[in-house]
């Protein structure tokens, strides 16, 4: 039953990061991309813009990995 | 590194103009100035006399007419030929000459082809039409060869407008007074056929009835326009017939035409753009009665060459010095990279983000030493690393020297082997393969120690943004901006008051050392705030908090290197348990296809991430601007 438990929370922490990510990056990307249509030159930018976000499922990902390894 | 750059002022009497311009051009080694205002105390901005817009128009109408040519040309192998390079020093009325000339005899012919293959191509398409409907009429239409006075017009209506007919007929009827036949039957299911006969004075008004009332009158071609409906009809399925055929003759001697004159018309009109920009260039001079005067940037170690060539060809006549620069000016120089072989092909990633401002540092080589790094611990599976280091080889060969494809392709081929070397590392041969074939873990197995991975991805972040950070105190030290400088060393101070409370929390440090680190860490935040002014309060802890995020992202290299072994493991173990052992083969290797493929993408983007946001943020500084010499059309290719 604990193990169940903990499973769950690493999961939620990493699925919860994940849907945060994804919507953060969908709406990046979608505005990045017109702005890449408008302005190629500012590709690298858009990749930067991007690419913040996921420093949010990485966390979660950390997190989880913590509430594995540290309650197990 | 960033090539010095250097201030170049050419002064020569006007007659020496163009042979200045020319040798410029050949060379490639010069960016020229725009005049500005600044020089207007002693010079005015040269202005074209008439005779040179004069000879631009001529030389910009051949090249247009070059250029459609090329167009309705195939494309081939396009290289342009070398045999007209001389043409490059002659006068433009020289070139000129040369072309018109030559272009009498290719243009012509040329057009026509291309002509006469659109005629074709346009029946092709519009005779099938005509045939159909042609092949509609036929039954209903009468042998009408003697009826030489009378004209007949086909007309096709949807069956549900059968009540039209009616009226049109009794309409003719009248105005022909009787003299007239209408013969009509159903075509097919829903279209009803009719032929009107009538008077041939008549023509004028019955076509005027008919668009009165929208009915289309069914027209032939002008070519079997005169012939009977059956002739016609015949005449049109020989056409069908035939134009494949003058078609494909045509295509071939276009391809002659082709093989003959691309090569050379390609040379001419490389010629004409220099010639076109060697008029152009001249507007960005400066001028006093008698002299022109060219200012640009030229990276230093150039600056002999082009002194001593402008001397040797032209002679006195024409000056060149390099001209003293101040720091305002400096800012301004354009950017060129000048780095070994191996580190070039990582030049176009940073220009990807923006390329650094003209006395920055250059991170390429940096970039160059950590991107693979990080791919490879990402990527870290023997198996994986040699498919796409066999696969990136091959790649390069492909693409032509120089295209961003082949130094992306030559960026992978070090990651790759970065990826072979963490695979042994790991022990990872396709996932979990590796204990089968007898490889074991060098290091540590990353899919059971995760700890260990993750206390590894962390000491690189360390590594890597102090680093940064590091690089960063150094750059504004150099630009004597005190104020960045005292932020930085703020921030450095109290990541390293973090990593000691840390390490004596966990026990790896005495606790004595904790209360200096805490004094370390207020004094540190202290300094940061008021180096921050106003808001530092509020934004202090964040500077301090978002640099230790940073480090944390590093954890992404643990995470996708993660996902990427249990990937393989998932694919491995299929094979076992899906019953079958062919289907389970099959799905086993369809999964570590994707895996390779997400495994040359995924890295990629993380390990640029890590440099763009993590690593750039702490020292990088853009917005340079590139170095665009003066060059002949075909070294811009």
């Amino acid at each position: 039953m604990e193990l169940g438990l903990i499973a769950l929370g690493a999961g939620l922490a990493v699925g919860l990061a994940a849907i945060g990510t994804g919507y953060a990056q969908g709406r990046i990307g979608s505005a990045g991309a017109g702005a890449i249509a408008e302005k190629p030159e500012v590709t690298g930018t858009i990749i930067l813009l991007v690419a913040i976000p996921e420093t949010m499922v990485i966390l979660g990902f950390a997190v989880a990995a913590m509430v594995i390894l540290l309650l197990r | 590194m960033i090539l010095p750059m250097a201030k170049i002022q050419i002064i020569g009497t006007k007659p020496c103009r163009d042979a200045t311009v020319r040798i410029l051009q050949g060379m490639g080694m010069v960016q020229i100035d725009d005049w500005s205002e600044t020089r207007a105390l002693v010079q005015q901005r040269l202005i074209l006399d008439e005779e040179a817009l004069h000879l631009r128009e001529r030389l910009a109408y051949l090249a247009t007419r070059v250029e459609a040519i090329l167009a309705t040309l195939p494309s081939g192998d396009d290289v342009a030929s070398p045999a007209y390079d001389d043409y490059f020093g002659k006068p433009s009325d020289a070139l000129l000459k040369l072309v018109e000339g030559e272009l009498a005899g290719v243009e012509p012919t040329a057009q026509a082809l291309a002509t006469e293959q659109d005629r074709l191509r346009e029946q092709l398409e519009a005779l099938p039409r005509y045939d159909a409907t042609l092949r509609k009429l036929l039954p209903i239409v009468p042998s009408l060869e003697d009826l030489e006075n009378y004209t007949v017009t086909a007309i096709l209506l949807e069956r549900r407008y059968e009540d039209a007919l009616e009226l049109i007929t009794r309409q003719l009827e009248e105005l022909t007074r009787g003299r007239c036949e209408v013969l009509s039957r159903l075509v097919d299911g829903d279209t009803l056929g009719a032929v009107l006969v009538f008077p041939k004075e008549q023509t004028r008004t019955v076509s005027d009835l008919l668009g009165q009332e929208n009915i289309a009158q069914v027209r032939l071609p002008q070519e079997v326009s005169g012939l009977s409906f059956a002739d016609a009809l015949a005449d049109i399925e020989r056409r069908l017939r035939e134009i494949p055929r003058q078609l494909a003759e045509i295509e071939e001697q276009r391809m002659q035409l082709a093989q003959e004159y691309r090569p050379k018309l390609l040379a001419w009109q490389s010629l004409l753009q220099d010639h076109i920009a060697r008029i152009d260039v001249c507007t960005s001079f400066g001028q006093t009665d008698y002299t022109f005067v060219i200012e640009g940037w030229i990276p230093e170690k150039h600056v002999p060459e082009v002194v001593k060539a402008l001397e040797s060809e032209i002679g006195s006549e024409v000056l060149a010095i390099q001209a003293p620069v101040d720091e305002e000016e400096r800012a301004q120089a354009p950017v060129m990279f000048e780095n070994p072989r191996l580190v070039r092909p990582f030049e176009p990633l940073v220009e990807l983000l923006a390329l650094p401002k003209y006395g920055a540092l250059d991170p390429t080589p940096l970039m160059a030493l950590f991107l693979p790094f990080f791919f490879g611990m990402i990527l870290g599976d023997v198996g994986y690393g040699a498919i796409l280091l066999g696969l990136m080889v091959y790649l390069r060969r492909r693409f032509a020297p120089g295209s961003t494809l082949r130094r992306l392709s030559e960026v992978l081929i070090f990651g790759a082997g970065w990826g072979i070397v963490f695979g042994f590392l790991y022990g990872e041969f396709f996932g979990t393969l590796g204990e089968a074939v007898g490889l074991h873990p060098l290091w540590f197995d990353r899919g059971h120690d995760i700890e260990a991975l993750f206390m590894l991805t962390i000491g690189i972040g360390i590594g890597h943004v102090v680093l940064g950070l590091g690089l960063g105190l150094w750059e504004t030290w150099r630009r004597r901006s005190m104020h960045e400088f005292v932020e930085k060393a703020a921030t450095l101070t109290a990541l390293m008051a973090i990593f000691f409370i840390v390490a004596v929390l966990a026990e790896r440090l005495p606790a004595a050392f904790l209360t200096p680190a805490i004094s370390m860490l207020v004094v540190a935040l202290a300094i940061l705030i008021y180096s921050m002014g106003a808001i530092g309060f509020l934004l202090a802890p964040i500077e301090v908090l978002g640099t230790i995020g940073n480090i944390l992202s590093y954890l992404r290299i643990a995470a996708i290197g993660l996902s990427s072994v249990y990937l393989a493991r998932v694919a491995n173990d299929l094979v076992g348990s899906l019953g079958s052992v062919l289907v389970g083969l099959i799905v086993a290797a369809l999964l570590h296809a994707l895996n390779i493929a997400l495994g040359a993408f995924s890295p990629t983007i993380q390990s640029l991430r890590l440099h763009y946001v993590e690593f750039f943020g702490k020292f990088y500084e853009g917005g340079g601007q590139p170095f665009r010499p003066f060059q002949r059309s075909s070294a811009r290719r």
